[in-house]
């Protein structure tokens, strides 16, 4: 019996460990797999998942040896999930990473330079997007998509409040805050929530009025200077008059079940043409307007190339550039960007029947700017996103909380 | 001679799944972690030894020190909160006779749903136009920032936790109570024993094992607790809830500085340890 016992416990021993081994590729003999992580840059899921397996499709059956595929993942965590992923070495083979995200992976030499993918019709690329992909002279983003950020308003709010003219400027909003606030409507939709991408609520209105987040050295941030300040101080004295939504510290940007959403607050500096006819289902399509980004002193609108990495780590580097080739041709480039409402990161993608939104966003791509890149982007953007979060609960003044985060960002560059 | 080693080698073999288990999942990352504490692991996989420079780093940096503090608020609500809550529903549990099995597993409902989900349903019953500021407004109280109000945040996340883990709590001490002989009760009852006293003195003392399993769980929770206050506060507003474990995840997949994140992982571990022999020193001490 007590044979039979041990028999059986060694049995089960071996199938956990067993279980506690990695699994294997089961992509069948001769084939080389390459697995991407795509993220739903088309915003509907079914849409998103059947043009993704049609380009799996397409691509297999002209590429008989390679077993493609494609993951979408949600866009929240990106950068731990990817983080994690090039750490264990295992996940993808293929990314979508932003300019603001690759410099940190370069720098560790976990991702792979692309130069080679995009060298065949390299004047083909936006130029733009290929330096916005490019660290230290080698490229290591192949763009396949464009995106831009543009205000969306709800027109009715403003008309009811007696602002007749949509605001264009910072200087604008700032007036038409108390006429809206009268009506208990929060002229800005701002997320203060730290897990919200500064692109797409600080950094613009910082680079409208001229500041930038890093000095030009890169050794140092210069987001605690005058132009810094003055955009935190904004941001304040909106929520005095009653411009910003009462949880704007912890809000996020989602348009479906926010305060925009909600008919609460009249407009989203830094929306995406995706998020318009979300807010078009909440209060009505003829209600959505689309505006120029806010000029302070001078326009700038936060818009990237996604660029698809490549990890080092990868055993089918060859058969992954391929597809990377595949994914920017202007075929597929032109069928995502009609499919996602972004833009084609190339010019010889030509788009049939574009829809009006896509149009209207379409206007502020000559204003558009990816960011201040560096390797410690996102580290630092953590470290801002907290410290303009005491701002607005009101733990700090505008100085005080961006000094407090520019000394422990200039500790995490290592300078001053 | 022979049947006394032949039974170790059989007690062993039932125990080394388990054992083995664990040295794979618990003993050898902990291992691993120390010994990264004490380098500048990369992401790349590269490092190079730094002694005992995390350590130092520890001590001046701000972020450490208001995490532990944090960490030890949060520890201090949750723990006796939980433990309230379990021990107040597994009493009840224990007396209700009628549709016990249906209470009990409407009780332990919270344990089994996800602390994401919780995360999120909590966030929108705590926002500022959520559910509870609604039911205020309906008793003309003025809306309250439950995730914005630094002194809130964490016992707003305490009830939280507590509401999503009081479940597994509960049954254990549910079974701690059923093991009690009814026949103590009942003398105590017959010697004229109120409530309170037959709780006080009987009680109490023969559940003092459960109590102190719970306690010893509940603490270690706590001091782990993250999925919650990742989902509803990303440990704002102003770092208010940036709790010790928090600060191990910014480091280590936000600032990729792995060597020190492995680092406030081994200061959390031994947090815990100490904290659990302090416990059990005490509840022991009550014991002899």
């Amino acid at each position: 019996m007590r044979k039979l016992a041990a028999a059986g416990l060694a049995a089960a021993l071996g199938v956990v460990l067993a279980g506690c081994g990695s699994g294997g590729s089961d992509s069948g003999p001769g084939k080389s797999t390459v697995t991407m992580w795509m993220y739903p840059v088309i915003g509907d899921q079914a849409k998103s998942q059947a043009f993704w397996a049609k380009v799996e499709k397409d691509y297999e059956a002209k590429n008989a040896g390679v077993d493609v595929k494609i993951d979408i993942q949600p866009w929240e965590s990106r950068q731990e999930k990817v983080t994690t992923a090039l750490a264990a070495k295992k996940g993808f083979d293929l990314a979508v990473l932003g300019p603001d995200q690759i410099p940190q992976f370069a720098q560790q030499g976990t991702i792979e330079a692309l130069d080679d993918v995009v060298a065949p019709a390299k004047a083909s690329f936006l130029s733009g997007a290929l330096t916005a992909l490019t660290v230290d002279g080698k490229l290591y983003g192949v763009p396949i998509y464009q995106t831009i950020t543009a205000p969306l308003y709800n027109k009715k709010l403003f008309a009811e409040a007696g602002v007749t003219e949509i605001p264009d400027t910072l200087a604008e909003l700032k007036e038409a805050a108390p006429k809206l606030a009268a009506k208990k409507i929060a002229v800005l939709d701002y997320p203060g929530n730290p897990k919200v991408s500064l692109n797409q609520s600080f950094y613009p209105l910082l680079w409208a009025n001229g500041g930038t987040v890093f000095a030009p050295d890169g050794k140092s941030v210069a987001f605690n200077g005058p132009e810094g300040v003055a955009t935190l101080q904004f941001l304040l004295d909106l929520k005095k008059a009653g411009g910003l939504p009462e949880n704007t510290a912890s809000k996020g940007n989602e348009i479906e079940g926010g305060a925009l959403a909600g008919g609460k607050s009249a407009m989203y500096h830094a929306a995406t043409a995706l998020q318009a006819p979300q807010l078009g289902a909440a209060i009505g399509a003829e209600n959505v307007g689309v505006g120029l980004p806010l000029e302070g002193t001078k326009r700038v609108a936060f818009g990237i190339a996604g660029g698809l990495v490549l990890a080092k780590h990868s055993e089918n580097k060859d058969a992954a550039k391929k597809f990377a080739a595949y994914v920017a041709s202007p075929e597929v480039a032109a069928a995502l960007a009609k499919e996602s409402g972004f833009y084609p990161a190339r010019t010889d993608a030509r788009i049939e029947g574009q829809d009006e939104v896509s149009k209207q966003f379409a206007k502020a791509l000559e204003f558009a700017f990816h960011g201040d890149t560096h390797p410690k982007a996102r580290q630092v953007m953590a470290v801002l996103a907290t410290q303009i979060q005491a701002a607005l609960v009101g733990e700090k003044d505008a100085k005080q909380a961006l000094d407090a985060a520019a000394k422990e960002a200039n500790a995490l560059l290592g300078g001053a | 001679m022979r049947q006394r080693l032949r039974d170790p080698i059989t007690g062993l073999l039932f125990v080394l799944p388990m054992l083995v288990l664990f040295l794979i999942f618990r003993i050898f990352p902990t291992l691993g972690a120390a010994g990264m504490s004490l380098t500048d692991w990369k992401i790349s996989g590269e490092w190079s030894f730094v002694g005992a420079d995390n350590y130092a780093r520890l001590l001046d940096d701000p972020n450490f020190l208001a995490s532990l503090r944090v960490t030890l608020v949060y520890v201090a609500v949750y723990v006796p909160l939980v433990v309230l809550a379990a021990l107040g529903t597994a009493l009840l549990l224990n007396a209700v006779v009628f549709m016990r099995g249906l209470f009990r597993g409407m009780l332990f409902l919270p344990y089994v749903t996800s602390f994401v989900l919780a995360g999120v349903v909590w966030k929108w019953i705590y926002e500022y136009n959520g559910l509870l500021n609604g039911l205020l407004a309906k008793a003309d109280v003025a809306p309250v920032k439950f995730l914005e109000e630094s002194s809130l945040v964490l016992p707003a996340l305490a009830l939280v936790s507590a509401w999503k883990g009081f479940g597994y709590s509960m049954l254990i001490l549910l079974a701690g109570l059923k093991s009690i002989p009814g026949s103590y009760l009942e003398a105590a009852r017959v010697d004229g024993a109120n409530a309170w006293q037959r709780f006080r003195r009987i009680v109490l003392p023969l559940l003092r094992p459960a109590l102190f399993f719970v306690l010893v769980i509940e603490t270690i929770t706590a001091f782990q607790t993250f999925d919650t206050i990742y989902v509803m506060t990303g440990g704002g507003p102003a770092k208010a809830s940036y709790t010790l474990i928090y600060g191990i995840y910014d480091q280590g997949f936000k600032f990729f500085d792995f060597g020190y994140a492995a680092t406030l992982g081994i200061v959390l571990f031994a947090l815990v340890l100490v904290v659990s022999l302090i416990q059990r020193r005490l509840l022991d001490r009550g014991e002899r």
